[in-house]
Parts: C-alpha cells; structure tokens; sequence
C-alpha cells in the first residue's frame, strides 16, 4: 500500500514537471509564432508599401515619357518625390550654360534671398565621376557644404541627388527636411531611381531645344537663319498693317567680302562675319529683328521706326562695322559695308516689298561706292535728285 | 528474419518527439506494470529524470537507454521490442489521427500513403520532425515491397507498424524483411499473402 502511494507521488510530481515544462514549451512557442506574425505584417506592409511605389514610379515614367516641357517635368517630378520621400522642400537645377539654374513650379523659393540665387553648385556637368549615390547632409542648417545648395528651411537634412544623362549631369535636384536623419538608405536609393527617370526626360526636353533652337539660327553667327527671319518679319509686318505702325528694314552688304575670303582664307573670314553679326546684335533693341540673309548679306526688320530712324541705325553700325580691327597672317584689315533702307509703304502686301526697295537702295549704295547708307526713294524722286546731281 | 538494431545510430539527427517517449511509458505501463516503469525509470537515470511532454523534444539518446534497459529487465531482444512498441503506436495513431485512415479499406491502400500524404501532414503539424522515407512497389497483384530509410535505425519499429496495420484491416498477408544497406540504413519489407 505504502509502495503504491510511493509509486503515485513519483508519478505525480513527473506529471507536474511535465506540465510545467509543457507550459514553457507552449509560451515560447507562441512567443515564436507572435514574432513570426510581426514579421509577416512587417513583411505584408513593405510589400504594400513596394507595390505602392512600383505604381507611382511606373506612372512617372509614363508622364515622363510623354512631355518636353522642362518646367513640366520638374513639376512632375517633385510632386512625385512628394509622395514618395517624405520632405519638407525640393529644388531641381539643371545646367544652362555651365550654371545651374532652378525650374519647375516655385522657381524662386522663399529664402530670403539666399536661396537658389546664392546657390553655387559645387557639382560641374562634366565632373569627373560624379557620385551615384545621393549625397546626405547631416545637420545642414549648419554645415558649411550645405550652404552652396542653397539650404531653404532650418532644415536638418539636405539630400542632393544628381540627374544623370549618358556621360554627363544634367543638373541636380535637392530635397530638404526639418527632420534628422530623414533619408534612409532605401529612400535615397528610390530617390536617386524617380531622378533617373526624369534625368532621360530632361535629356530628351534639352535636346528637343536644342534642336529646336539649331533650327532657326544660322550656325556661324548664332543669329536667325532666313527661315526664321521670313517667319519673324510676316509676323511684325502683320501686327504693323493692323495698328498702323510703321516698319522699316535694312539689308546690309559686307563690301567686297569675297576678296577677304581670297587673301586670307574662309576661316578668317568666318570671324569677319561673326564680329560682324556680333556688332549687329549689340544695336539691336528687343524687338528688333536681326538675320543671316546670305553668304555675307544681313538684314534687319525694325518694328515702329520709320526710315529715318532706319537710316540712323543703319549708320551707326555701319560705323561700328567701319571701327573693327582684324588681323591675319601679322596684318591688320578691316571691313565696311553696305546697307539699304526703306519703310513700309500703304500698298505693301507682305514684307518682300520692303526688303525688295531695301534691296535696291543697297545695289545703289554699291553703285554709289560702298560703306555708306542708301534711303530708298520713289522713281520720280529719284529722277529728281538724278537731275539735281547732273546739274550740280 | 530482422538485422541486428544498431541503437546507437539513434542518437543521430535531430531531437526525438517527446510522444514517443511517453508512448512508451505508457506501453510498458499497459503490458508489464506501472512498477516495472517506475525501476525502468530509475534504473536508467536519466538527464530529463524520465520527465516528458508531448509538445517538447528529447536527445534520443535517452530512447536507447529506455529500450535497451527493458531488453535487459525482460531478457526481449531491442527488435522484438520495437515491434511491439510499434504496434502499439500504430493504435495511437488510429485514435490521434483518423483522418489519415478516412476511406482506406487495406494495409495495401494505406501503406503507399504513408509517405506522400501522411508525411506530408505530419510535417505541417512538426515542421522540424525527422521522418523516416518509405518507397513502395508493387512486385505482383496483392503484395508489396517496402523500402525503409531512416537516419534513426528503427527498422522493427516499422515493422511492427506494418503488422499492427494489417491487423487493424484484419488481413491475411505477412511480412519479411531483408538489409539493403548498412550506412546510411535501407531495410526492405515484403508484404505478401500469407503460405498457408
């Protein structure tokens, strides 16, 4: 009996060692599962939250795609990072003309002048290797490397991302936070990807105006090209014939060109016809026309300025053209040239018939010997004057 | 004719079911005497002290020390005792686990199951379970062949699976077994219709 009691107690506390080791057992195992279902959720969300972020970045790339605007594109741009980079401000630079200049909406941030005026980048469009990785600055507010980025807000981080094409940067975007440690690794990586994705489309919307631009200039001098000339003067004739303005234009002869051509050579005088069109471009006021007519030969269109005023212009450059001094082979030359001027007559149709009179006087200014201005006149008076000078 | 039990080989792979051991126990209970498990127990002195739960998991190390004690305690070979430890197992199995037998009317309908679908779901349930590989064949219309993998050794257990099995769908069919291979252990059983 005794024994069986024994027996009974022995198996009785194994049983109580069992069950609490049973109860240990249990609790990790559920304290497993517990961590497993965070994981899980963790897991879920970062899906979700990838998901999200494949669709907005698909659909920037889509808009991306399709426009050519360069401020469009900045737009598009930072109100994506918007979405997906928490920040509290964002700048896109891009370089025009080795200087990086702001675009998209809000172009002059509220700095209290010392935004992007004061922003000198230190990044260059051909720097050597420029950083793939967004930049991180800690701090910014304070940081001395952040001051050439032009720090917008007390921020406390700055990210600068550069937009890359193939073999050079285009410009670079900056985002602001007021928070520390605002970027995280997989932020600046999604950034610097969104960047990509526009860096191609403003690649493609600066080489649209490029070509856009190339179209309607003449490649030497930089000036109009005669397409673009026909297109500018039928517009500025038209809103003269509307409001009743007059309209004068000048067709102006580099004198005996082709002789400098032979004596010292086409490049030589290619540099003639840039100082030249340089000169010109000087005089002109903004709404004035100025164009590449021909080999040697330019012209002018002047909105609301009669012949007189043509002819003091036309005198002034002729002057100017008169005053450069060129050198080739340890000589020194220089140029004159020829103009022609007329206005816009009331039976005019189209601004052929003033460049056709323009033309005329010019062939007389020739006639007459050169470097000198030629008003057109009506025959009779002409004739007159033919007249006056025989008797005289 | 069954091949020498290497016991020792047990103690590889991973912890051993803490139901096995209490299946066990509870055996020896049931067909010797609560007392002949008490002296088992304490006869073995073991590092768990004999104490097992159903959801933890134990050094099989300690199954070697039960089973060849009670081989020494009874004067029964370790294989016979396996057999019978797994017949008993099998009964456990019918109670814990019905829907494994759902629509099986033969041990030659159950059997090849054992592997692709029982298997499988006990590895849902234990996820970290090291279970033994069964290949079935069949050599001729209403028998079987058997092949036993097991980093474990536990051959006779199976065996005693198999014939528990064919009792419970009251078959007249027997069972033999040949070694294929020592290292790593493959035992073939025949289960073919009794010579009578």
């Amino acid at each position: 009996m005794e024994k069986k009691v024994e027996l009974l107690q022995k198996r009785l506390d194994r049983e109580r060692l069992a069950r609490k080791q049973a109860e240990i057992i249990i609790e990790e195992k559920s304290r497993e599962l517990y961590y497993k279902n965070q994981e899980l959720e963790r897991a879920v969300k970062a899906e979700n939250l990838a998901r999200k972020e494949a669709d907005i970045l698909h659909e920037a790339l889509e808009f991306f795609t399709a426009k050519l605007d360069i401020d469009e594109i900045a737009s598009h741009l930072k109100s994506i990072l918007m979405q997906l980079v928490p920040h509290d401000h964002s700048a896109v630079y891009l370089f025009e003309g080795g200087v990086l200049v702001p675009c998209g909406q809000g172009k002059e941030p509220d700095t209290g002048g010392d935004g992007a005026a004061a922003c000198k980048p230190t990044i260059s469009p051909n720097g050597v290797s420029p950083p793939v990785q967004p930049i991180i600055i800690p701090n910014a507010s304070n940081d001395p490397e952040a001051k050439p980025w032009g720090v917008h807000l007390d921020s406390q981080t700055l990210m600068v991302v550069h937009l890359f094409a193939p073999g050079r940067v285009v410009g670079c975007l900056t985002l602001e936070s007021r928070e520390a440690d605002a970027f995280s690794p997989a932020a600046a990586k999604l950034a610097q990807a969104i960047a990509n994705e526009a860096s191609i489309a403003f690649e493609n919307s600066l080489l649209y105006r490029e070509v856009e631009r190339l179209s309607v200039l003449d490649a030497l001098t930089g000036i109009n090209n005669r397409r673009q000339f026909d297109l500018l003067a039928d517009r500025e004739f038209q809103r003269a014939v509307r409001h009743q303005l007059s309209l004068s234009a000048i067709m102006m002869d580099l004198d005996h060109f082709k002789l400098v051509n032979d004596t010292h050579g086409h490049s030589v005088g290619d540099k003639v016809l840039v100082a030249v069109a340089d000169v010109c471009r000087r005089a002109l006021r903004t709404e004035d026309i100025l164009a590449r007519y021909g080999g040697e030969e330019f012209c002018f269109v002047l909105p609301q300025t009669d012949v007189n005023g043509a002819y003091a212009f036309a005198e002034r450059i002729r002057k100017d053209v008169e005053g450069l001094r060129f050198e080739a082979g340890g000589r020194g030359f220089t140029v004159t040239a020829s103009f022609g001027v007329s206005e816009r007559l009331a039976e005019d149709d189209s601004p052929g018939s003033i460049l056709e009179r323009s033309d005329q006087a010019l062939y007389a200014a020739k006639g007459g010997g050169r470097n000198r201005v030629v008003m057109w006149k009506p025959r009779e008076l002409r004739d007159e004057a033919l007249t006056h000078a025989e008797s005289g | 004719m069954l091949a020498q039990v290497n016991l020792h080989a047990i103690e590889e792979g991973l912890p051993m079911k803490g139901m096995v051991f209490t299946e066990f126990m509870e055996l020896v209970d049931e067909k010797l005497s609560p007392e002949t498990t008490e002296s088992l127990l304490e006869m073995s002195d073991l590092p768990s002290g004999g104490v097992y739960t159903s959801v933890g998991n134990y050094d099989p190390q300690e199954m070697v020390t039960l089973v060849t004690n009670l081989s020494g305690m009874t004067g029964t070979p370790v294989p016979d005792l396996l057999k019978i430890f797994g017949r008993h197992l099998f009964k456990r199995f019918l109670v814990s686990f019905p829907e494994f037998f759902e629509g099986i009317t033969s041990s030659l309908e159950f059997l090849p199951r054992v592997d692709g679908y029982v298997h499988v779901e006990v590895r849902k349930l234990y996820p970290d379970a090291e279970l033994p590989a069964f290949t079935c064949d069949v050599p001729e219309p209403g028998s079987m062949t058997m092949t036993y993998e097991s980093k474990r050794h536990l051959a006779p257990l199976a065996e005693g699976l198999i014939l528990a099995c064919i009792d419970h769908y009251g078959e007249s069919l027997e069972v033999s077994s040949e070694t294929m291979a020592t290292d790593p252990p493959v035992t073939r059983f025949l289960i073919a219709p009794k010579q009578s």
